[in-house]
């Protein structure tokens, strides 16, 4: 069976994982958990309580669609570069092209993508933040940067549901070898968004082996 | 431990598959394959036989957070087979343990993007 790694950068997102393995942390999906913040500190020395991430809060601006400043690492091993809790995942949202990283170690039958849900079910997407039951309109944004840049300002592809999915290998199809694939994403809030709500979802990667 | 797929070659050998976790597709022999009988999930067996050729892959998810972070979920295993100038699309449902059967274009992005080395010849 072909496995994954998910990976996000921590140091320089202009330098991919092939270049220096030591830029990324891969995440222990079982404990780790990504958070996307406006000023939640990189660097804490304790997981961050609901309280300092409710203070950290993005707010939903009136006017203008808001990308969700920060987006963080939770390590709950923090045993990455000193007993830190939180990491800042570098060049979210912006023209960079090595920011999160999907490391396969064998081959698929079909390209490897990313989707989002509600839950692990798999079978909706009524939260907020994937569009309430409509998958273009979700706020989860996910561009595939591992053939290229994203381009300055880049818009990304609604991602919720079976109907909005991230190809990861930019299209290119299965894997014919291991291969390291990238993604950069981000979080676009509507502007005047009239649900204010703190919620979860899942991103889900899938893919295939012979 | 019940095989996967079980496939009777041409020349009357046979060769047994492994499990869903390993179904040992990859290692077939480049023999011409006359038919396969294959285990679904309801512990009946899909029998195919008579094309040209014929593709399988297992389809898994994993969710990056959540309760069941990092746990791998075989949602669906596909059996294709080239027959006639079609392509026929066995979607067996390895959860809700369901069939789909859907013809799918050979110019299709979906045919186009396979990886090559997961074909098997048929016999004919």
């Amino acid at each position: 069976m072909t496995s994954m790694e998910f990976l996000i950068n921590y140091v320089d997102a202009d330098v991919s994982k092939a270049v220096t393995p030591a830029n990324y942390i891969t995440m222990d999906l079982v404990n780790d958990y990504l958070i996307w913040s406006k000023t939640l500190a990189d660097l804490l020395t304790h997981e961050p309580t609901q309280s300092e991430l409710n203070a950290a809060a993005e707010i939903i601006d009136a006017l203008s669609d808001t990308t969700i400043t920060k987006c963080l690492l939770m390590d709950y091993s923090h045993d990455v570069g000193g007993a830190y809790y939180t990491h800042l995942v570098k060049g979210m949202g912006e023209n960079k092209r090595y920011v999160f990283a999907f490391s396969f170690d064998g081959v698929t039958a079909t390209e490897p993508q990313l989707e989002a849900w509600d839950n692990d079910d798999h079978d909706s997407t009524d939260n907020n933040v994937l569009g309430d039951g409509t998958p273009a309109n979700s706020f989860v944004k996910g561009v595939c940067t591992t053939d290229s840049l994203p381009g300055e300002s880049w818009v990304g592809s609604a991602i919720a549901g079976t109907s909005n999915i991230l190809l990861l290998n930019a299209g290119n199809g299965a894997l014919s070898v291991a291969k390291d694939l990238y993604a950069n994403l981000k979080i676009v809030i509507p502007a005047a968004f009239a649900n204010p709500s703190v919620e979860t979802f899942v991103l889900t990667i899938r893919y295939t082996y012979f | 431990m019940n095989n996967l797929f079980t496939i009777i070659f041409k020349d009357n050998s046979n060769y047994f598959g492994g499990t869903l976790e390993i179904p040992k597709w990859k290692e077939i022999p480049d023999k011409n394959i006359r038919s396969i009988f294959y285990s679904l999930p309801t512990n009946d067996v899909l029998c195919l036989a008579g094309f040209k050729n014929i593709y399988h892959y297992v389809e898994v998810t994993m969710d990056l957070n959540g309760k069941k972070g990092g746990k791998t979920k075989i949602e669906y295993t596909y059996l294709i087979i080239e027959r006639d100038n079609q392509f026929i699309q066995y979607k067996i449902n390895q959860i809700d343990f369901g069939i789909e059967i859907n013809i799918l274009n050979k110019d299709s992005n979906y045919i186009k993007g396979l990886n090559p080395i997961g074909w098997k010849k048929g016999d004919r």
